[in-house]
């Protein structure tokens, strides 16, 4: 299998009131195409850091990382941001959307931003109203974000990540503000995603969202102590509930 | 507790501090500035005269008059001075260096320092010292337009006179005018100035001048009216001498008042701003239980300390700004300057009372706002209006433009108000500009009571045939004489005003009575009714009218040389000639000279071409021809005559300057604020992978997008508005109506605007720069 990601000795230092918090150490990671990733630890272990850093949101003290074989730790930021735009897709806990425009309008800026396709905007327009009946919401493309609910809000952040059709979905905590139905939601989504190729690398405090993924990291102090291969989910219960034992054995080894 | 919250609040919402802290500064700054301005203008000229001691009427008697003693005696009269006047006739009686002055065409006074009647100014506002023998100081009409400094040394020779006297610098007569076209008056020590009275050239055209203090100065003057030599202004007359000034000052008033205005509107909307961004920590307190008098309470203690800070700050810099609004008038004025520190106080004080006030309103929304609603940013969650009027799936624009034009619709009552206080600034300037470019251009000649021509030949003696007696006819056949002969192809008129008491029925008043030789009647316009053809009929200004009270068809009397005349009034028209207290007699009348009030020289209309660069050519020529500088183009001529023109050029560069600074200050401030309420945003676009020079660039053009809307609007309205202002002022000088302006288009209509969206895309730019510290990452961190 091809490699989406790699990073090799990978710190991350911040300096807070002349004091040093090593927050990432020395970390190597690879993450494989088609695979589905959790980062699991305690607070303050480093997950969303270790996220940010390895997607080129956030610059690292020391270390190495590849995307799709190019190095991404020496580009600049407008490279960056040319990268994370085309080929990678971000979800976050706080359902961030530019408060100035629609829901669809929010969908589609990343590829109307973009210019990788050469459709025209109504093309785009129309792209973007698929992806939200896709995902249940293409009542709410006229809405403003203050009008739906978080579900429907966190299920139009999936579809402005899937707009550009990225070939790495990043989510910090996509369930984390969500009630139980609407997490399940989100998750069957991603899910889906990545049965049809798309790579995801998504951190989580949920043992059940970690469940569904196929490989899960554990990291503590910076450093990822421990590493569970959980094989792809096939989205059946029985298997979820097996899944979930297996992966709370484990976390209770490693300390959770 | 909640003083810790404040605390912390303070420390937490530097920025946005900060930011209110600048306005209110900016506020009380404009404020204390404008009303020192303010009230300087309005009573500026009153207490000017006070501080001289300008009596209530003064009286122009002949300079060997003894009339001073009998009017002393009337029981009405409590106190007369007497200042008596010697002349030189011609500027070019002086030397300076070797050459001969040129730069007034007037008679120059003198007076003796030792008989001041009233207290005369120096240059720094104290009272003028006693110049010693050989010494003088003279007004701004001497030394302006010549080389002459403190210390130098000017010869005076005149009929067997030859002095020679060290300037000592200017001085500010509180009752002569100063524009070029008045008397220049040199104070002179006693011993020069009697020595001067011994030669008659001297009292050629010397005055013996009363100042009278008197509870009835209209009755003092009745009587000693009419006899030959004698005239008089009251205290109020002679403020007249200052319209032009005052106008100016005026101007610079509005300007006060429209910065004043920005500033609290501004203030206004920065409070709105830091309140609405503190919706959720509101939300947040009324969760907990905190009630909203205290929640309040944090904040009108919070804006009580910024607005403290602010005013002193601000009223500390209001100083070197008054100073400077005030410049330009303050070089002819002494103004009263001891109110001005407590007039700053005060406005200073009313500045922290208005942001009170400010703050309790929009603070009252907090005992409105359910704890859910506050932390929705205020938002009940009902919307009965679409809010985006764009849509990004069908729009043509680029996306950075999209993006911008849709913050712009989306904020619209926010851009609105910024989009204004950027047209007020262009309106500003573009205003004054047409203002100053109305004010030296021919156009408005006709307003001076002149025919339609060229050029002006303001040297005195181009009227000796008339003063001599010769009639006015004589003097335009001598100059079209004289150009024939020289080849240039003009033909001349002259003009001449004199004041005469005038009847309507039993209304009596005093009108200036203008003729004009040389010219046709018909070249004359009227605002009504028809121009006087015939000698037995007048056209008055509206203000004659009413003054008279006569109307059209009516007859009024006037006694003119002796006889008495009944005129019949043919039509209205405009003028400042007079103050607008005008009359028009036709060509035909022959004028009887013994007044002359009014008088504007020689002027010549070119028959040939009359473009500038024929009118340049032909005021070189005459120049050359007559021997004098005293040749003005008649742009040049009403400049001379207000000085208004370029009092309004520096006024335009003052308000160019403070246009700048204003918007530079509203942009950086407003970004600055944009920048801290919208980080979530900048750091969303960012990690999803919009570069930072995108999203630099959509702030910079919302700011485009509204100078440019500014910029549009006021080019739709300079001109009208132009015309309003243009109107207004005249009519404050004299009886005019329906002025259009005159402009320069490039300048109103490219060159203004382009300063406004320049300094509004340069300020915003370099502000939007700081958006480069929030970084993707951020997103993890926003609250």
């Amino acid at each position: 299998m091809n490699k989406v990601i790699e990073a090799k000795g990978l710190c991350k230092t911040y300096i807070v009131n002349k004091h040093q918090n090593n927050v990432l150490k020395n970390i190597d990671l690879t993450i494989f195409e088609g695979e589905m990733v959790a980062v699991m630890g305690p607070s303050g272990s480093g997950k969303s850091t270790l996220l940010y850093c390895v997607s080129g949101m956030d610059r690292v003290t020391s270390g190495k990382v590849w995307f799709g074989g190019r190095e991404t730790t020496s580009l600049s930021d407008k490279e960056l941001s040319k990268l994370r735009l085309d080929d990678m897709g971000f979800i976050f806990q706080q359902m961030y959307m530019m408060k100035n425009l629609s829901i669809l309008d929010n969908i589609i800026l990343p590829a109307v931003k973009s210019g990788k396709t050469k459709e025209t905007r109504r093309q785009t327009e129309e792209r973007g109203k698929l992806l939200m009946h896709r995902l249940g919401i293409a009542e709410v493309g006229g809405n403003d974000i203050n009008e739906v609910s978080g579900g429907q809000l966190q299920r139009a952040c999936i579809c402005r990540s899937m707009i550009n059709s990225p070939k790495m979905l990043f989510a910090d905590e996509p369930t984390g503000a969500l009630n139980r139905s609407s997490s399940d939601e989100v998750m069957k989504e991603l899910l889906s995603l990545n049965r049809e190729g798309t790579t995801v690398m998504c951190v989580t405090h949920d043992p059940k969202v970690a469940a569904k993924c196929s490989r899960v990291l554990y990291l503590v102090d910076g450093n990822i102590i421990g590493e569970k291969a959980l094989g792809p989910f096939d989205g059946t219960a029985p298997a979820l509930r097996d899944r979930e034992r297996e992966l709370n054995n484990w976390l209770m080894e490693q300390g959770w | 507790m909640l003083l810790r919250i404040l605390k912390k609040d303070l420390k937490r919402k530097k920025t946005m501090n900060i930011i209110l802290l600048l306005f209110v500064i900016m506020c009380s700054m404009f404020a204390a500035a404008s009303v020192n301005n303010i009230f300087a203008v309005t009573g500026g000229i009153d207490s000017y005269f006070n501080k001289a001691g300008v009596p209530d009427l003064m009286l122009s008697l002949p300079y060997d008059s003894e009339l001073g003693k009998e009017i002393a005696s009337l029981p009405s009269v409590t106190d007369v001075k007497e200042e008596h006047h010697l002349t030189v006739l011609d500027s070019g009686c002086f030397m300076l260096n070797g050459r001969k002055f040129d730069n007034f065409t007037n008679v120059a006074h003198m007076i003796n320092s030792s008989e001041r009647a009233i207290i005369y100014f120096d240059e720094n506002n104290d009272e003028l010292a006693e110049p010693e023998k050989g010494e003088f100081y003279a007004t701004s009409v001497f030394s302006n337009d010549s080389d002459l400094k403190p210390g130098d040394t000017v010869a005076l020779k005149t009929g067997s006179t030859e002095l020679l006297l060290k300037y000592k610098g200017r001085f500010k007569p509180a009752v002569y005018g100063q524009s070029s076209t008045d008397y220049p008056y040199l104070m002179l020590n006693e011993e020069d100035f009697k020595a001067c009275e011994k030669d008659p050239v001297f009292l050629h055209w010397a005055e013996n001048l009363l100042f009278i203090e008197t509870s009835d100065p209209e009755g003092v003057a009745a009587e000693y009216d009419g006899i030959p030599d004698v005239w008089y202004d009251t205290r109020d007359e002679r403020k007249d001498i200052y319209f032009y000034d005052m106008v100016a000052a005026y101007l610079m008033m509005i300007i006060s008042i429209v910065l004043m205005l920005t500033g609290f509107v501004m203030l206004r909307f920065t409070i709105g701003f830091t309140i609405s961004e503190e919706f959720r920590e509101i939300g947040v307190m009324k969760a907990i239980g905190i009630n909203s008098g205290s929640i309040r309470r944090i904040y009108i203690v919070k804006y009580l300390a910024i607005a403290i800070i602010g005013s002193v700050i601000g009223f500390f810099c209001s100083l070197p700004l008054s100073a400077v609004m005030l410049k330009n008038i303050s070089e002819k004025m002494v103004f009263d300057s001891g109110n001005s520190i407590v007039m700053g106080l005060i406005s200073s004080a009313a500045i922290i009372l208005l942001i009170m006030l400010f703050c309790y309103f929009c603070t009252r929304k907090i005992r409105k706002l359910s704890p859910i609603d506050a932390v929705r940013s205020g938002q009940t969650g009902e919307r009965f209006g679409k809010k985006s009027i764009m849509h990004l799936g069908r729009s043509r624009l680029p996306s950075t433009g999209f993006l911008a034009a849709n913050d712009v619709l989306s904020a619209r009552k926010q851009f609105i108000i910024i989009s204004l206080i950027f047209a007020l600034c262009i309106l500003l300037m573009t205003i004054i500009s047409n203002s100053a470019e109305t004010l030296k251009s021919n156009s408005i000649t006709g307003l001076f009571g002149v025919p339609d021509s060229d050029i002006t030949i303001g040297d005195i003696s181009s009227l000796e045939d008339v003063f001599s007696g010769k009639g006015m006819k004589a003097t335009v056949e001598r100059y079209n004489k004289f150009f024939a002969e020289n080849n240039i192809p003009a033909s001349s008129s002259i003009s001449i005003g004199g004041e005469y008491e005038t009847f309507c029925g039993s209304k009596k008043s005093r009108l200036l009575y203008i003729i004009s030789q040389g010219v046709s009647d018909d070249e004359f316009t009227v605002d009504e009714g028809s121009i006087a053809t015939r000698p037995d009929e007048v056209t008055l200004t509206r203000k004659a009218m009413e003054l008279t009270g006569a109307g059209i068809g009516d007859r009024i009397k006037v006694n003119i040389g002796g006889k008495e005349r009944e005129l019949i009034v043919t039509g209205s028209f405009s003028t400042f000639v007079g103050g607008g207290s005008a009359a028009r007699l036709c060509s035909e009348y022959e004028h009887d000279v013994d007044k002359i009030n009014n008088s504007f020289g020689v002027q010549v209309k070119l028959t040939g071409s009359r473009d500038k660069e024929a009118v340049e050519k032909y005021v070189r020529e005459l120049k050359k021809l007559m021997n004098t500088e005293k040749v003005y183009s008649n742009g040049e001529m009403v400049e001379t005559v207000t000085g208004l023109s370029s009092t309004m050029t520096s006024i335009k560069r003052l308000m160019m300057i403070l246009t700048v600074i204003v918007t530079a200050l509203i942009v950086v401030l407003m970004e600055r604020s944009f920048i801290s309420k919208e980080k979530s945003e900048i750091a969303l676009m960012k990690a999803i992978g919009i570069s930072s020079g995108s999203i630099i660039m959509q702030h910079v053009l919302r700011f485009v997008i509204t100078a440019a809307l500014a910029a549009a609007a006021a080019s739709a309205a300079v001109l009208p508005l132009s015309s309003l202002v243009l109107n207004w002022m005249f009519s404050m000088i004299g009886d005019i109506r329906g002025v259009s302006p005159d402009f320069n288009a490039a300048e109103i209509f490219v060159f203004c605007p382009l300063i406004l969206i320049t300094v509004a895309l340069v300020s915003s730019a370099l502000t939007a720069l700081y958006m480069k510290k929030i970084t993707a990452s951020d997103t993890a961190s926003i609250e």
